[in-house]
């Protein structure tokens, strides 16, 4: 019989409320759901600091788990899908592992529309077809992932989203009016 | 911070110091590396294009380098490229400087420019009118 708690986890990955019930369940060794806890803002930092006031009653407890909880992430948005990932920045050295995780979370490979792509020939420009990667940084403002180098762009995206190439720009034909 | 650890800040650090990246005239902080790398790289909109860029301004050798980086990064959103300060160009690039206003691009010279823009963005010019 599924719990209320694991219908959730397929409904919205986004829910912080529903990866602390699934650490302290499987801390305690048990699988009733703990007492709900207030939902906390989604931010990545919340989430962050929520994970580190989650040890401090659980001495030894070692890495996996609690790393796994403690890496902030970013929620990764598909314009047009309803339902939105969350992805560890940190987890990847470069924009090449970047592009490569989120071919992986939003392409199917075996579609045969889909051109097939070696690892090594997977970057930003070519890993979700038709779509330009783009992240919103500290100040809201909505920007091509790839001109800063990796490091820095970690520490300022805050979200990422994957949009489609017509939508980004709308070429104005000669003498033909665009909306301010 | 001393000279000495400066020194090893910028052996050990893997970000690119340059001595122009110290700001002078430049109204905000004068704290050292670490608040001045921000103003390296600047952002860069353009109308009608959702997504924006950041170029870094001290790649550039000159005005010229910049309109060229700014033609590979955006050219392709128009019908026949930025040709960004020539006469028949469609389009004009502003700035924004450290007191929030927004300038002609060119109006300065280059090492005067690239301690006081803080943005970029380049506009149509039968937008220009408001």
């Amino acid at each position: 019989m599924k719990r209320r708690w694991q219908e959730k986890q397929l409904i919205n990955n986004d829910d912080q409320r529903f990866n602390s019930a699934e650490f302290y369940a499987k801390l305690m060794g048990t699988t009733t759901p703990p007492p709900p806890l207030p939902l906390p803002p989604t931010t990545t930092t919340t989430t962050y600091n929520m994970a580190c006031h989650n040890i401090h009653g659980f001495p030894g407890i070692e890495d996996d788990l609690i790393m796994s909880k403690m890496v902030p992430q970013v929620t990764v948005v598909l314009e047009g899908r309803s339902i939105c990932q969350r992805i560890s920045l940190i987890k990847h050295t470069s924009y090449q592992s970047l592009a490569k995780a989120l071919r992986h979370m939003f392409v199917d490979e075996s579609d045969h529309q889909v051109e097939h792509l070696s690892d090594k020939d997977i970057d930003l420009s070519n890993a979700i077809p038709g779509h330009v990667i783009a992240y919103e940084d500290m100040e809201d403002d909505l920007l091509l992932a790839g001109d800063l180098n990796y490091k820095d762009f970690v520490r300022v995206a805050k979200r990422i989203r994957i949009i489609p190439v017509k939508a980004n720009s709308r070429k104005a034909r000669r003498g033909a009016k665009v909306e301010p | 911070m001393g000279w000495p650890q400066l020194k090893s800040y910028m052996k050990n650090s893997d970000t690119v110091v340059h001595p122009l990246m110290i700001p002078q005239g430049c109204d905000d902080e004068t704290e050292g590396v670490q608040s001045s790398e921000r103003w390296v790289y600047v952002k860069v909109n353009m109308d009608g294009v959702v997504v924006g860029r950041k170029v870094c301004i001290l790649d550039q050798a000159g005005y010229s380098s910049l309109a060229l980086q700014l033609e590979e990064m955006f050219g392709k959103h128009t019908m026949s490229g930025l040709q960004l300060f020539k006469t028949e160009s469609e389009f004009s690039l502003f700035y924004r400087d450290q007191n929030e206003n927004w300038r002609i691009v060119g109006d300065i010279p280059w090492k005067a420019f690239i301690n006081c823009v803080k943005r970029l963005r380049i506009v149509r010019k039968d937008h220009e009118v408001s």
